[in-house]
């Protein structure tokens, strides 16, 4: 008997393959609705699983028929997946086996091959129907239905569409939201691994993964973390492990669906896998207290039930029980009653309703185009939250001293400004090397971003331009249709600006991502010693030595009275007070408050001109903080002088409070900060900034006389007519000839400027006290608890008026 | 009708659009080119090139070798509007390309004149 008799005579006891098949499919718990569906063509067939709703056709199968039948069935709902083959195996000769087996490698391969070639047709396909798409309304019926806003989304006809990427970013394939719910895929698309990211992923310490699109919008809505929409249970360990790999410094916590209801449980059984499988961990809703008759599975239906507060609650109470203390958001249980109030009303406008929807409803918004000023806000409230703001970590690395500490771009040598250099700055590679660079100015210069690299997104405005001159007419009308005045121009925008300086119509400026990568990130790029010189043969460009501190400080011009126990500026005297130096536990301390105070100092009408808050309740005190905050950071990270991060702590809330009721407040913050920064780092003997670019200086400054004034605990208050400000017109000498003298300015900007809640005169007093703590303490032993004991975040009803008022000192 | 000749999903005329004359103006080229690719039918026919990444990667000499020649006319055109390309300032054309794509794409976002001096606005290089 040859070979091939053998291998095809019929087999004994072979049965019904179709059943066996079906019998597979029941045990996986994927049996198809219609038994009849079942072919052994060795072609993808999808059909409706049994108990899934009519047309969804989550349930697949490839089968093969032959000596031995065998296949490939699974469901993309639940992530099933299973291989399969007839049982008549055990009755084959070895050769029938072995030919069986390469059979089905070829099937296999052929099978794959095939698959692959569909996906990448439909990657096709997928790319033209979203670039055809328009960006996706708040106002989809699905997503008004879900209280969740459109992010990322486009939509095309009434469908809502979404993205499925792949880890590398490439679009794969795309998700319809039907208005009444319904979800497909496109037809033949790749979803394995593939997902949906809202939210910046770069630096993330963590990142959440979870099913549907609703429940990841809600999820980063509530919490501000970056979120991966898997699509469903089983795809969420294929995007998880990508992740992982992605992201290795990432905690990955697998937000799940609850499906108790569904039987074993399929969304709670593959979030906790998946959580296991990346050493990460698994978060479920809790609805207890709630109306569950609608059957609720996911964090998006808890929203719906309980509100965004509640989601938002329950999600802190969850995450900070998961994650690493550092990545939770912190607890402070012991924050006081009064900031609590003060919290809760700056950011009670905020609550319960999406950014997006409600920009739309006051008119600072379209409710559909990307807000890049949120977005940014968002980032840095994460920052805060996460507390890796700049101005929330200590600067104590070593690092090059010849280097630039703030971001600078390595192709151009320029500094990053505003608010990318808060984005830049937040990343702790910048403390080794400040360079960044964007992919094509890298390749420009030979340079190659790393293979996988993934960028930080920086934001940039661009214009329009006009074509050069012989520009044919081919799309080159405005948006209506008609010619525009930019044919056959030659010209920049910049010289065709009308009176007030605004471009043509049509050329308004656009606010746009920018991606860019550290230098680390870039193959060829010169190292920091061929760029700024050998580190050892520098002079050391951080002021470590108090007298150099001591200059600078003195060099501003600013008036400085030591006395009493608290530091502040006054703006109405143009004075910043400070504890005697010696009550500081060390120079570090006393330069961190006093370089803070200064900061606040360039604020004074004569130089920054900023608005002084006449109450510290008033958002005006928050922003001046946080604008001395940033600028804190920023010196003292150009310094070496020390940031008191516990100190700083105290605000962030305020900060928040600030932030999330103004999405562009963090812009004029970053900008007011480098402006501080700016003018006292001008002072700097050795550094300048020039252009943008800090750079060594090739002129001496003027000597200025650094005898300022020392005052012990009496607090007198002397200042030298040498010191004088050499930065600004307005100087101090000259208001201060022409100003009354001191015992008077003080009395008149009391009287003038009254605290509402009192008298002119006990603002008299509390201004004189202020300055003359043995006076009070004479006058009032038992009018108010020693300061040693008060919270520097409650207000002292003895505060000067209007003075800027933030480190009480406690002796030590 | 195919979609993008659909009025419906013009740009330039669907009245269910809320892109300003500010955001349309700079589309209008790139509007233009998208029917010409519609119209062409590139996503029906197997093509040496793939559509992901087909506008992303428009200028890429590759992609313009590769184009069939119903869409070369469209294809000058449109490289003829962009501002650079034909003094040979391709930073500056791949630049522009690159806003055109971004504010098709619903990534940019226009602003205000006056943003740009009060929030401290960097404006982006021209080299990217």
């Amino acid at each position: 008997m040859d070979d091939r008799k053998m291998d095809d005579r019929p087999l004994t006891g072979r049965r019904d393959p179709a059943g066996e098949v079906l019998e597979a499919m029941r045990a996986a718990g994927c049996e198809p609705a219609d038994p009849g569906a079942i072919t052994f063509d060795g072609r993808l067939h999808r059909y409706d699983v049994a108990g899934d709703r009519k047309g969804r056709k989550n349930g697949w199968f490839a089968l093969h028929d032959g000596i031995v039948p065998h296949g490939a069935f699974g469901s993309w709902k639940t992530g099933v997946e299973e291989s399969w083959r007839g049982r008549e195996a055990a009755t084959l000769t070895p050769e029938q086996r072995r030919r069986e087996r390469e059979r089905i490698e070829a099937d296999r391969a052929e099978r794959l091959a095939e698959q692959r070639r569909r996906q990448a047709r439909a990657a096709g396909r997928a790319a033209a129907l979203w670039d055809r798409a328009r960006p996706a309304a708040d106002d989809h019926p699905y997503l008004v239905r879900k209280r969740v806003p459109a992010i990322g989304l486009r939509q095309s006809g009434n469908l809502l569409v979404v993205p499925v990427r792949g880890g590398d970013g490439a679009l794969r394939s795309l998700e319809f939201l039907a208005p009444d719910g319904g979800k497909k895929f496109m037809r033949e698309g790749a979803v394995e691994g593939g997902h949906h990211r809202l939210g910046e992923f770069g630096g993330a310490r963590a990142i959440l993964v979870c099913e549907g699109y609703a429940t990841g919008a809600s999820l980063h809505r509530a919490c501000g973390l970056p979120v991966a929409v898997a699509f469903s249970a089983g795809n969420l360990f294929p995007v998880a492990g990508d992740l992982q790999r992605r992201y290795p410094g990432a905690t990955l916590v697998i937000a799940g669906d609850d499906d108790r209801h569904a039987e074993g449980n399929p969304g709670r059984r593959h979030a906790e896998e998946t959580a296991r499988w990346v050493n990460g961990a698994a978060i479920f809703p809790d609805f207890a207290g709630l109306d569950t008759a609608s059957r609720p599975t996911d964090f998006n239906d808890l929203q719906a039930l309980g509100g965004m507060g509640h989601l938002r609650r329950q999600l802190e109470a969850r995450l900070a029980a998961v994650l690493p203390v550092e990545d939770a958001r912190p607890a402070r249980p012991d924050r006081p009653v009064a900031e609590m109030a003060e919290m809760a009303e700056m950011a009670a406008p905020e609550m319960g309703a999406p950014a997006r929807r409600r920009e739309a409803r006051d008119g600072d918004g379209d409710g559909g185009r990307p807000d890049r000023y949120r977005e940014v806000t968002e980032r840095i409230i994460e920052l805060i939250e996460a507390g890796t703001a700049p101005w929330q970590r200590p600067w104590d690395r070593a690092r090059h001293p010849g280097a630039p500490v703030f971001p600078v771009n390595a192709a151009t040598g320029k500094t990053y400004r505003g608010v990318n250099v808060l984005l830049l700055g937040a990343d702790p590679r910048t403390s080794d090397d400040p360079r960044w660079c964007g992919y094509e100015q890298a390749r420009a210069r030979g340079w190659q971003v790393r293979a996988g690299a993934t960028g930080t997104t920086i934001y940039f405005f661009k214009r329009p331009e006009t074509p050069e001159a012989g520009a044919d007419d081919a799309g080159l009308t405005d948006g209506d249709g008609r010619d525009g005045d930019w044919r056959n121009e030659d010209r920049r925008d910049e010289d065709r600006r009308d009176g007030d300086g605004r471009p043509p119509r049509g050329r308004a400026p656009f606010l746009c991502r920018h991606t860019v990568f550290h230098a680390s990130q870039i193959e060829g790029i010169p190292s920091l010693e061929e760029a700024y010189g050998p580190a050892d043969a520098l002079p050391a460009h951080a002021w470590e030595a108090e007298d150099r501190l001591e200059r600078i400080l003195r060099r501003g011009g600013a008036w400085i009275v030591h006395g009493g126990d608290r530091a502040y500026y006054d703006p109405n005297e143009d004075v910043i007070a400070l504890p005697p130096r010696e009550r500081f536990p060390d120079a570090a301390a006393y330069f961190g408050v006093a370089f803070h105070e200064l900061g606040h100092w360039t604020g004074h009408e004569t130089r920054l001109n900023r608005p002084f808050a006449k109450r510290r309740d008033a958002p005006e005190y928050a922003r001046e903080e946080l604008r001395a905050e940033l600028a804190s950071a920023f010196l003292g990270a150009e310094l070496g002088v020390r940031h008191d991060l516990e100190r700083h702590a105290t605000y962030l809330d305020r900060y928040l409070g600030l932030l999330r009721g103004d999405s562009r407040e963090i812009f004029r913050a970053s900008r007011d900060a480098q402006a501080i920064a700016d003018l006292i780092l001008d002072r700097h003997p050795s550094w300048q900034l020039r252009d943008g670019v800090c750079a060594r200086r090739t002129e001496p400054l003027a000597e200025i006389s650094e005898t300022s004034e020392v005052a012990g605990e009496t607090a007198t208050a002397e200042r030298t007519p040498e010191a004088a400000p050499p930065i600004e017109t307005g100087e101090r000498g000259e208001t201060a000839a022409a100003a009354p003298p001191a015992p008077y300015r003080w009395a008149l900007a009391a009287l003038a400027d009254p605290d509402p809640g009192d008298g002119p005169r006990d603002g008299l007093f509390r201004r004189i006290d202020a300055a003359w703590p043995l006076a009070e303490v004479a006058r009032a032993p038992d009018a108010a608890p020693d300061a040693a004991d008060r919270s520097p975040d409650r207000p002292d009803p003895r505060a000067p008026v209007a003075a800027y008022l933030h480190y009480p000192y406690h002796p030590s | 009708m195919n979609a993008v000749n659909d009025p419906n999903n013009d740009p330039n005329n669907d009245p269910d659009n809320d892109l300003d004359d500010e955001t349309r103006a700079p589309l209008a080229p790139l509007a233009a080119l998208v029917t010409a690719i519609d119209e062409a039918d590139l996503l029906n026919v197997e093509l040496p090139l793939e559509m992901p990444g087909l506008l992303e990667d428009f200028l890429d000499p590759e992609v313009q070798a590769a184009l069939p020649a119903a869409l070369r006319p469209a294809a000058d055109a449109y490289l003829r509007s962009l501002p650079g390309h034909r003094a040979g300032n391709i930073a500056r054309a791949r630049g522009q390309h690159r806003l055109r794509l971004d504010v098709w794409n619903g990534e940019a976002m226009p602003i205000r004149e006056e943003d740009i001096e009060e929030l401290g606005l960097e404006e982006a290089p021209e080299d990217g």
